[in-house]
């Protein structure tokens, strides 16, 4: 049972970044998670507002009929970019068709907005 | 006061039965016992305890030796056979570094083995070539920041224009250096229990050598003890991210210092949570972002940061470095460290101290489990 998937894409958005002379005052890709962010509450669930992990990008929290779930997207370049999505319910049998249908949804936010192109990583379901 | 005159009396008493019991013995086996008075049978009672108790002491020192005797019997016989000699070898310098890790300190940059590398680097005459005039390990050394910074480019221009000057500072430390941390630098032991406690003596050094090193970046007491050596560092080395295909601004920045304020690598990811039943909420800021958790080794350069942080968390892929420039591990070829790897190198030095694994063991469980991706 996998408990994280890395998704990989190529990324149109604009540099949504805020930099001064030492460095990244905002990190890029608060824009990319807002979407996702959007996506995911129209769908039913409860997302976080989007967590600064500064270097290592955005996260969101993510819940829905008490499971939780996590993602985080990294911005490197145009066309080297990640989204990490992770089952993070507590249990003992973690639910994969929970996961899977997380996952599933996640793919569809991703496959509605043009500015994710290349998208590979998602896991075929069992 | 009223405990040591319970004692006596304890003492009397039982130097009483010792006597009644000799008394009773002696009439049995017809012999004639003299006791005329208390005090009689009470000194004649306490003299037979004080001659059971020398006896005992006797008897006990007599299998001490003993013991002693059969283990240097045993060690001498695992010294004859080579699987046994090598076995005990190897723990004998297993057990020096722990040691030595242990007895250093707190700080060490890039773990154990990183630091024994580098002291072995700082000894190879053939360094120079392998390395190149300005990476290799003595010209690092002297790298530095701040005002000195420039001493350190300077000595670099000179290092490169007379190596030999370089060579000549670096052995004058690096001879003792290496006669306490190279095996080969010194004859080996007379015998197998000596060459046990050699080999134990120098892992110790290099453990221990793995915090000296590291602290050299704080100027701890390495770089103190040596003239003109200061830290192991890449900070304000632009060349280095230059070399790796960074533009000019891009290069300076990865060189500069990273930020106390920054975040770091967490060994615990951020993202876990507790279960339902203990508030299902993240865990503890105080443990989260504390000394335990994060991995953040002072005077490192951004760039050098990255880069552990990419070999020891599975989910740290890079990171834009200024506006329109990224950083990648993957294309700069890094490699990432595997999963006990990531459990040395990826936990930070005052987990590794304190807990001497213990806490490598409280977080295997969540750490490793970041391995589990599925694949599409």
């Amino acid at each position: 049972m996998s408990r994280y998937v890395k998704i990989e894409f190529h990324s149109a958005f604009a540099d949504d970044s805020v930099e001064d002379d030492a460095g990244f005052v905002q990190w890029p890709g608060r824009n990319v998670v807002e979407v996702l962010k959007a996506g995911l509450e129209a769908r039913g669930y409860e997302v976080s507002d989007p967590i600064d992990a500064q270097e290592s990008g955005w996260e969101l929290d993510i819940s829905r009929n008490k499971k939780r779930f996590w993602l985080k997207v990294s911005l490197i370049a145009s066309d080297e970019n990640y989204l990490n999505a992770g089952h993070m319910t507590w249990s003992l049998w973690p639910d994969q068709k929970v996961f899977d249908a997380f996952l599933a949804d996640l793919k569809a936010i991703l496959g509605a907005d043009g500015r994710f192109s290349r998208v590979s990583g998602f896991p075929t379901p069992a | 006061m009223r405990r040591q005159q319970r004692k006596a009396e304890r003492l009397a008493r039982d130097a009483e039965a010792a006597a009644h019991e000799a008394y009773g013995n002696a009439i049995r086996a017809g012999q004639d016992l003299k006791l005329e008075s208390p005090g009689d049978v009470v000194r004649h009672g306490a003299q037979i305890l004080q001659d059971a108790e020398t006896r005992t002491r006797k008897a006990i020192a007599r299998s001490t030796r003993d013991a002693k005797a059969l283990a240097n019997e045993a060690l001498a016989r695992a010294g004859q056979s080579p699987v046994l000699r090598s076995a005990a070898g190897d723990a004998a310098k297993v057990v020096g570094n722990v040691a030595g890790v242990l007895r250093g300190g707190a700080h060490t940059v890039e773990g154990l083995a990183d630091a024994a590398l580098f002291a072995q680097r700082l000894t190879d005459p053939l360094d120079l070539v392998r390395s190149g005039p300005a990476e290799w390990a003595p010209v690092q050394l002297v790298r530095g920041a701040a005002n000195l910074e420039r001493r350190g480019a300077d000595y670099v221009k000179k290092g490169i224009s007379d190596p030999q000057s370089v060579v000549t500072d670096a052995r004058s430390v690096a001879g003792q250096w290496r006669r306490d941390l190279d095996p080969s630098a010194t004859p080996p032991a007379p015998t197998f229990k000596g060459e046990l406690q050699r080999n134990f003596e120098i892992a110790q050094n290099q453990g221990e050598l793995a915090f000296d090193v590291g602290s050299l970046l704080v100027g701890g007491p390495g770089a103190k003890a040596v003239t003109g050596l200061e830290r192991l560092s890449n900070v304000g080395n632009v060349e280095k991210y230059l070399a790796q295909g960074f533009s000019h601004k891009g290069a300076e920045h990865l060189a500069t210092l990273y930020p106390a304020s920054n975040m770091g690598s967490h060994f615990i990811p951020r993202r876990t949570r507790l279960p339902d039943f203990l508030g299902g909420g993240p865990l503890p800021k105080s443990f989260s972002d504390g000394v335990f958790n994060v991995l953040k080794p002072e005077g490192m350069s951004r760039g050098d940061l990255y880069e552990l942080h990419y070999k020891v968390d599975p989910q740290f892929y890079g990171t834009k470095v200024i506006r329109g420039e990224g950083w990648s591990g993957k294309r700069l070829g890094l490699e990432r460290h595997g999963p006990l790897g990531r459990l040395w190198h990826g936990s930070p030095p005052p987990l590794k101290a304190r807990a001497a694994g213990l806490g490598a063991s409280a977080g295997t469980a969540i750490y490793l489990s970041d391995d589990q991706e599925a694949r599409p």
